[in-house]
């Protein structure tokens, strides 16, 4: 390791502009094995600090996705092992889906989609999706708000989520044959 | 595998929900089945697509939050008083929901720490015009030991020891201390959390102390009233009066010559607040209006290059448009991280400037003689020796770098002739509210000229051979390739909800018209 040598300032440069172009794939990484945003979102943050910390260790040309994953993956672990009831899973869990994680898809034209997809949704069931993912709150509260039972909440999340994921794969099929 | 459990625990799973039989269950599945890890990254990658595209997405329903909370709990707290005390007390006791307030609770935490002489936050200022004597305040802002003079308007103090006054104008009211105030003129309504008790306010002809209520006061020529809701209150200096302690329900006036005689306890002579909700309601909506106005006339400019509102109508936009019609014209911004968050008033978009990474792309063409540079800013804290608001990318002579340094000082970079700094304009108080940011760089006219919510704050001459420049530049970061000092964090933490460029030196009248657009100044009624 070169943690040694000071890192210049261009390779900072080079880490800083890195970590910006590949942030939503960090962030989607992240948020897999973090289901709790607000934390996700710290991990994500220090992560940015450490790369910045540790820029002399990057190889330019090297995969700095998977570097930097690999950063964030020891700050999920870190934070699970010191939360005593974490949303997050066991390290030897984290450790073993890391290990078969597939690359990741461009996100652009799936977010494309996405909005597509989400005017489809029952107005009800639209609430719900964005007060789970733009308003962050959990079900609990979602249920709350919306005088609904917990149970119908986790339902219409669930069945908001799978009629998603197959418009989305759907129009991306439809895409390729096009 | 049970795909259709797996599928069930991986929901609850994402939704935080997962009981600890049901992760140690799903963590077996995991564990022993690759097709299940498989399925894992499937439905996790989605739920992080989702995410993304909300947290990027138009944040109006968020930006709405905090008074959706307010109300919620009020509603819930005017029907469970509705069926012990009656529909008027109700009404009135709601009042109490202000405690919870978020804005409120946020700003105290924002401002108590810091500000020495404060002993209240001024925490809603409804259709308020302020008169001579009395600064104009500033909602969040902290209040020292002193008069506050309301021509009309509702206004919501919150003294630091927790006691919540909403006074309606034409009002006088000295802040004494941090529970004790003196009101000459007007009408108010007094909530005091348990925890406050001891709460004093008081008239030429009465001096109410709380001990735990809701109570209405008010006081004119000389006479003066009290009105329990909740709770009781004690007279402290009612020799004559006919009763030295009032409970809920009660009511006790007093005249001019002295006279003391019971009335009917009467809430709805008071400010309360579900009526300070209404007229803000109504409040943002008229600045919403008029900046709309204003926004559009200013699309006539042809000087106007750059004109971000901060109004996407996609959720799924990551565009910041451009809605200049002025040559060269900047280019639409690409939004980089950054989150969509309340601007000045609820349903105002902004974005909020947080991360590291937070940032947005923007190029602006062409060469000039005189630029002028306007925005709304919140400046949330000042963590970096620079913090960024329109940076060039390269700064070579001509370009620009305009930002915050970390004293506080609005600093104008314009390479090949200097720095140009302000005196501190954020001080700790200004933190966390909205401030209209311009400056006016004059290359032929030789001045360089700072202004701050519309008022000229410094004037420099200004001496440079080249003429003015951006070409491709970033809002609230600096992540260049090409950094020349040693100073690598420049992000920007705080938001913005608009940002302006034209190409020609603005006249302090029309600056001045820009940060009146959409403040928070209220025209007078009706």
């Amino acid at each position: 390791m070169s943690a040694s040598l000071p890192p210049s300032e261009k390779q900072t440069a080079l880490v800083q502009m890195l970590f910006v172009q590949h942030t939503a794939a960090l962030r989607g990484f992240v948020h897999a094995l973090m289901p709790d945003f607000g934390r996700a979102d710290d991990i994500v943050q220090e992560t940015f600090l450490t790369v910045t910390k540790k820029a002399a260790d990057f190889e330019p040309g090297t995969n700095f996705l998977g570097w930097a994953c690999t950063i964030a993956r020891f700050k999920v672990l870190e934070l699970s092992r010191k939360q005593q009831r974490s949303t997050a899973l066991s390290p030897d869990i984290i450790e073993s889906l890391c290990a078969c994680e597939p690359e990741p898809e461009a996100s652009d034209e799936r977010l494309r989609h996405l909005g597509e997809c989400l005017k489809k949704l029952a107005p009800q069931a639209r609430q719900a999706v964005e007060m789970r993912y733009q308003q962050a709150h959990k079900p609990a509260e979602i249920a709350r708000r919306l005088g609904w039972g917990a149970e119908s909440v986790y339902v219409a999340l669930s069945r908001a989520r799978s009629m998603l994921r197959e418009c989305v794969a759907r129009k991306l099929a439809e895409e390729a044959v096009r | 595998m049970d795909t259709a459990r797996l599928e069930r625990l991986l929901d609850l799973y994402l939704d935080e929900a997962l009981s600890d039989g049901e992760k140690l269950e799903l963590e077996q599945m995991l564990r022993a089945l690759p097709q299940a890890r498989l399925t894992f990254w499937e439905h996790a990658r989605f739920h992080a697509l989702l995410r993304e595209s909300g947290a990027e997405g138009r944040g109006r329903e968020l930006a709405m939050e905090p008074h959706r909370r307010w109300w919620d709990i009020l509603a819930a707290l005017i029907a469970a008083l509705r069926l012990h005390t009656g529909w008027a007390i109700a009404a009135t006791a709601a009042v109490v929901a202000m405690v919870v307030g978020w804005v409120t609770w946020q700003q105290i935490e924002v401002h108590s720490d810091r500000t020495t002489s404060a002993v209240a936050v001024l925490t809603q200022a409804v259709d308020v015009e302020w008169t001579g004597g009395s600064d104009a305040q500033t909602v969040g802002g902290a209040l020292s030991p002193g008069w506050l003079r309301l021509k009309f308007g509702l206004a919501q103090i919150e003294f630091n020891d927790g006691a919540r006054v909403i006074l309606e104008g034409p009002a006088e009211l000295e802040i004494r201390s941090r529970a004790e105030a003196f009101c000459r003129a007007g009408r108010l309504s007094v909530q005091v959390p348990s925890a406050a008790h001891g709460f004093k306010i008081s008239s030429a002809r009465m001096t109410v102390v709380d001990v735990g209520t809701a109570f209405g006061f008010e006081t004119r020529d000389g006479a003066a009233a009290v009105h329990v809701f909740e709770g009781k209150v004690q007279l402290a200096d009612a020799v004559n009066a006919p009763k030295h302690e009032l409970l809920a329900g009660q009511a006790l006036a007093v005249d001019a010559a002295g006279t003391w005689r019971e009335v009917p306890a009467t809430a709805t002579l008071f400010p309360n607040a579900a009526a300070l909700e209404r007229r803000a309601a109504s409040s943002w909506q008229r600045r919403a209006a008029e900046w709309k106005q204003a926004s559009s006339a200013l699309q006539n400019d042809p000087t106007l290059i750059l004109h971000y509102t901060f109004e996407g109508d996609s959720n799924f936009d990551r565009r910041l448009p451009n809605v200049a019609h002025g040559e060269p014209r900047a280019a639409d911004g690409a939004i980089v991280g950054c989150r969509w968050a309340e601007g000045r008033w609820p349903g105002k978009g902004a974005l909020e400037f947080k991360g590291a990474g937070d940032l947005v792309r923007i190029e602006i063409p062409g060469v000039f003689d005189a630029l002028t540079l306007a925005a709304w800013v919140r400046v949330d804290s000042l963590d970096h020796t620079f913090n960024s608001l329109l940076m060039a990318d390269a700064f070579d002579r001509g370009a620009m770098h305009w930002q915050i340094t970390k004293a506080g000082a609005v600093r104008l970079g314009l390479s090949g002739a200097g720095d140009f700094d302000t005196s501190i304009v954020f001080q700790p108080e200004r933190l966390g509210q909205w401030v209209h940011l311009a400056v006016v760089v004059d290359r032929v006219g030789h001045r360089l000229v700072h202004f701050v919510d519309g008022q000229e704050v410094s004037s420099r001459p200004l001496k440079l051979e080249v003429p003015l420049g951006f070409g491709r530049a970033e809002v609230g970061n600096w992540n260049s390739d090409t950094r020349r000092e040693r100073t690598p964090m420049r992000g920007f933490s705080g938001r913005m909800d608009e940002m302006l460029v034209f190409r020609r030196a603005l006249a302090a009248e029309e600056v001045r018209n820009l940060a009146r657009s959409g403040a928070s100044q209220v025209p007078p009624p009706k």
